[in-house]
């Protein structure tokens, strides 16, 4: 392969976020000295039109045959200049990013020694750009099927999405129905309309859908492949695998609601007159409050949310607005019964729902700014204590029901699920999505998406629209036909192996393996992630990860040292 | 059979997100975007809670991503005017109005803007600066050209005189395009409200009165300070937010509540922090609606940091000596307070955009009574009340960025269901 003999080095400012703490002048002329660089340039902003046009400029005039961009993270813009390069002509893998912000300016207030840390980064990518070789895209084929774990309002509606769209779908639930939580609850906000006929009739139109393969009952086994072709296995309740064939999954496990019994001073399954948010739904639905109902009521928010002493400091989104539909129902329909409100922060955000607070404070419902501390019996009635934050007094209030407003869970086996599909967890143990503004529907597992309350807690509209999302990021490889992938994949020199297999037990995604055939070791490149542990365990040097041969990557280090 | 192609209306972060899926997916989109450049309120953001990581950084790889799509196509100053035909059918009319500067010769060096006499404020800034009638907002800006605002420019002719590149062309005339499509996303997101409808915060009178983007174009290294907080040549120390101007208010008609001040007011507490370590802040509210994920904890940094959160909306504002007052009612000592400062931030919510009546009849489609987009059935917030044509972003109801980004993807899913479904 031939050597790089005229690298171009671009200084990007980022604004201020590089060049005020990193002195590019000095940066500029100390790299300019190295050897091997032809071009040093620097602009305010690289990742710019303007930035892009000079790099590719230099490249069609024959100024540079490897390019060398000092700037942000690669994972912000290691696209972009790629395909800037690649546009004028060079091999995007002769490229290579350097980060000097989130390295040096971003982490130091020493103008002097980030200057000196960029400048040795740069120095280690000259030495090592030298080396690259042109490497090409991977294709492969995609099956044309989307695996849905969880039937909730979530898993249905992107499922239906799915199969509008021609493409086949396998829902796999838990339960014995689907609708999940959609079918617990009585009337959605903040339009007082039946939720259940709404996922009921979904239902109905998933089960007309030939493209859709629902399993109930059961959990998936296990996954193993890649984006555009896992391989799934079922387990039935009958005890039985089915096997399927999958291009992408989303998953849509949806929450667990708080268990109110890790809360004891408010006495949740100690006194019948507790209830949860969750039982006020299903009584509801079932006509429980016939007759004369309670006389006084109390909600308590943020039972399970925002509570440190409970690991759970997150707010659970829906339970604001979940108690002020409950106390207008209740209200509605005892026009004369007392219904407060215990609550920290009223937090009715979404459209529509801020009014639907005001109309349950209309209807007589009263808000009380408080932390309740306990619930204790007193006559026939049970006896709140409080301390009002507004009166600043420490209160008491006899009320012949409570309900909780419990906040969500992850939901059960979240964890066990997680580990099966490689999927991370934010700190709240909700699956962790790719980016919290972008990419709120991928996983950093390719192939992999998010819908509904198992990314986060939502409200079903919320919910429905994220649905939606994920039914569009799951099925575009499916239009595409095709998965394109990174060329960084471990190579086998044939001649040094000596077909000790150690690589293959090295590998964690089984995509090296020995090939009876033809008694040689072999790479499956679709499943290769490039994490290079095969490279790094082979004792004859036969396995090499590209883009990160030795003699690429030693240079590189050596600068570093220097 | 539908048409094989989508229209987005909106050059936002939701009509980008809608149009990438689109696109990605292998069909054509139309992205039209009413001004010259594509990349919505995003591009004014210094960063974005709850991370506080840059907005510039996250949004510019979408924005080069738009451009470079080979399956979408970027119609800039234009706007939609006509829509026939039905659901996967449907042909419209786009105006595309002159930008009288060709973006495929354009440069974007800048020499135009040295001889250019026309100085305006620059809404880009929200008026904290001025600008030329040959402009571009900032530099990571798609397409990377100029152009010129036909109103304020006098026809001196002097940009054309020092353009390299021919660029410039005074006498381009507006255009009528005609395209076949098969669904339609509407994006097109928001307006801030005008806090000159709640005189008693003496914005427009006090140029120490600030709304919350212009704090963010303080804040911004782009921005017309280059990023240090400054107010008449000033760095202030006492910093006073007011939260919900303009939401869950009656009086000015907008009952609700508009889902980010009080996050975007934490994130700007925490960065003023971080930059004025002895700053006074305190932020007056009504409640803090923290309800994302981890927004909680951005709430607690921000406190922990020493913001001091003060319960209830003050009253008034006034001058006392040339120093800013704002008397209020703190409702959790239930006593009356008067707090001195040296710059005011008021969060303004978020309306309907300029123009969505107009659009709404173009497109036959129903607004709420707030005057966003209304949906089809209120669970579904992706269907219009028309078929084959989707919502996407703040144009059906204010929303942050993630929920913007994940309602575009399904718009896009809807859309991509529509035309192909039938084909297979």
């Amino acid at each position: 392969m031939k050597r790089g003999k005229r690298i171009g080095v671009y200084i990007c400012h980022c604004g201020r976020n590089i060049a005020g703490y990193v002195d590019v002048e000095e940066l500029t002329k100390k790299v300019q000295e190295l050897k091997w660089v032809s071009i040093v340039r620097q602009e305010k902003y690289m990742c710019s039109e303007q930035g892009q046009k000079t790099i590719k400029r230099d490249l069609r005039e024959g100024l540079v045959d490897r390019v060398i961009v000092a700037a942000c993270t690669p994972t912000m813009h290691e696209k972009t200049f790629r395909r800037c390069v690649s546009e004028a002509g060079l091999n995007p893998f002769l490229y290579q990013q350097v980060n000097i912000r989130e390295n040096c300016s971003w982490v130091t207030e020493d103008k002097e020694q980030a200057t000196e840390k960029a400048f040795k980064l740069i120095k280690g990518a000259v030495w090592r750009v030298r080396f690259l070789e042109p490497l090409f895209q991977l294709e492969y084929p995609v099956v044309p099927s989307c695996l849905i774990i969880g039937g909730g309002v979530a898993g249905i509606t992107a499922a239906l999405d799915i199969s509008e769209a021609g493409f086949r779908v396998i829902l796999v639930e838990r339960e014995d129905q689907l609708g999940g939580w959609g079918r617990r609850i009585s009337l959605g906000f903040p339009k007082l309309i039946s939720v259940r006929e709404y996922v009921e009739d979904r239902i109905k139109e998933l089960a007309s859908r030939p493209n859709v393969k629902i399993y109930l009952k059961s959990e998936v086994e296990e996954i193993s492949g890649f984006q555009g072709d896992f391989q799934v296995k079922i387990r039935l309740n009958s005890g039985g695998i089915v096997k399927e064939k999958v291009g992408s999954i989303i998953v849509a496990t949806g929450f667990s609601p708080f268990k109110a019994e890790l809360k004891p001073e408010f006495g949740y399954r100690k006194y019948p007159q507790v209830l949860t948010t969750v039982d006020f739904e299903q009584l509801y639905e079932e006509g429980f409050l016939e007759g004369e109902g309670p006389k006084t009521v109390a909600f308590i928010q943020c039972v399970g949310s925002r509570d440190q002493t409970l690991g759970r400091t997150y707010c659970s989104r829906v339970c604001c607005t979940v108690v002020a539909k409950q106390a207008l129902l209740l209200k509605e329909k005892f026009p004369k019964a007392k219904v407060y409100v215990f609550y920290m922060d009223v937090r009715t955000f979404g459209k529509g729902y801020e009014e639907l607070y005001e109309e349950a404070q209309r209807k007589g419902v009263l808000y009380v700014r408080a932390n309740p501390g306990e619930i204790y019996p007193k006559n026939d009635k049970l006896c709140i204590k409080y301390e009002d934050t507004l009166l600043q007094k420490t209160q008491e209030l006899e009320v012949d029901m409570v309900v909780l407003a419990v906040g969500m869970d992850p939901p059960n086996g979240a964890d066990e699920l997680g580990r099966k599909l490689s999927l991370s967890r934010s700190n709240d143990g909700f699956y962790l999505e790719a980016h919290p503004k972008l990419g709120p529907l991928d996983t950093f597992s390719e192939g992999i998406f998010l819908a509904g309350c198992c990314q986060g807690p939502k409200d079903l509209v919320d919910t429905i629209a994220q649905a939606h999302g994920a039914a569009s990021r799951a099925t575009r490889i499916f239009h595409a036909q095709k998965v394109i992938k990174e060329p960084l994949v471990a190579k086998i020199d044939q001649e040094v192996c000596a077909k000790c297999r150690l690589c293959e037990q090295t590998c964690n995604f089984n995509a090296i393996l020995y090939d009876e055939r033809s008694k040689r070791m072999k790479v499956i490149e679709a499943a290769c992630k490039g994490c290079g542990a095969c490279a790094a365990n082979c004792p004859s040097g036969a396995m090499s990860l590209s883009h990160f041969r030795y003699p690429q990557v030693l240079p590189w280090i050596e600068a570093l040292l220097d | 059979m539908a048409f094989p192609a989508v229209l987005v209306i909106g050059g936002g972060i939701a009509g980008m997100q809608a149009a990438l899926d689109v696109g990605d997916a292998g069909y054509r989109v139309y992205l039209v975007e009413r001004s010259p450049w594509i990349g919505g309120h995003m591009a004014q953001l210094d960063k974005t809670f709850p991370t506080n990581d840059c907005a510039m950084c996250t949004l510019s790889p979408r924005l080069s991503e738009v451009a470079g799509h080979p399956n979408i196509t970027l119609l800039t100053t234009s706007e939609v005017i006509k829509v026939e035909g039905k659901a996967g059918e449907f042909k419209v009319t786009i105006r595309k109005k002159p930008r009288f500067v060709d973006p495929g010769k354009c440069n974007a060096c800048e020499e135009c803007l040295n001889v250019c006499p026309v100085s305006v404020p620059n809404e880009f800034d929200q008026g904290l600066s001025l600008r030329k009638a040959i402009y571009k907002p900032y530099p990571q800006a798609i397409p990377n050209a100029m152009a010129i605002n036909e109103s304020e420019c006098r026809k001196c002719l002097k940009c054309l005189k020092v353009c390299e590149q021919k660029a410039i062309d005074h006498h381009m005339k507006e255009e009528l395009l005609e395209v076949e499509v098969g669904a339609i996303i509407v994006a097109t997101g928001f307006e801030l409200f005008d806090p000159r409808k709640k005189p008693e915060f003496l914005y427009g009178r006090s140029p120490r009165v600030l709304t919350g983007l212009q704090l963010e174009r303080l804040m911004c290294s782009l921005g017309p300070t280059g990023g240090e907080i400054r107010i008449e040549g000033r760095v202030p120390k006492r910093f006073v937010f007011i939260q919900c101007v303009g939401s869950r208010d009656r009086t000015v008609n907008h009952p609700y509540c508009s889902r980010v001040c009080c996050m975007y007011t934490a994130k700007q507490a925490y960065e003023v922090k971080e930059r004025i370590p002895d700053a006074q802040v305190t932020i007056c509210y009504m409640d803090v609606r923290a309800y994302g994920k981890g927004y909680e904890g951005l709430y607690e940094r921000v406190q922990r940091k020493g913001v001091l959160y003060r319960r209830g909306i003050p009253s008034e504002i006034y001058e006392r000596d040339g120093v800013l007052v704002v008397r209020g009612e703190d409702t959790l000592l239930g006593e009356p307070y008067e707090l001195e400062a040296d710059v005011i931030i008021l969060a303004t919510g978020l309306e309907p955009s300029d123009g969505v009546r107009e659009l709404a009849s173009v497109l036959g489609l129903k607004l709420d009574e707030d005057g966003f987009f209304q949906e089809m059935t209120p669970l579904d917030p992706v269907l219009s009340t028309r078929e084959g044509i989707f919502l996407a972003g703040c144009c059906q109801a204010p929303k942050d960025i993630s929920d913007t980004v994940a309602h575009a993807s399904g718009a896009a899913a809807k859309a991509l269901a529509l035309i192909c479904g039938e084909k297979k």
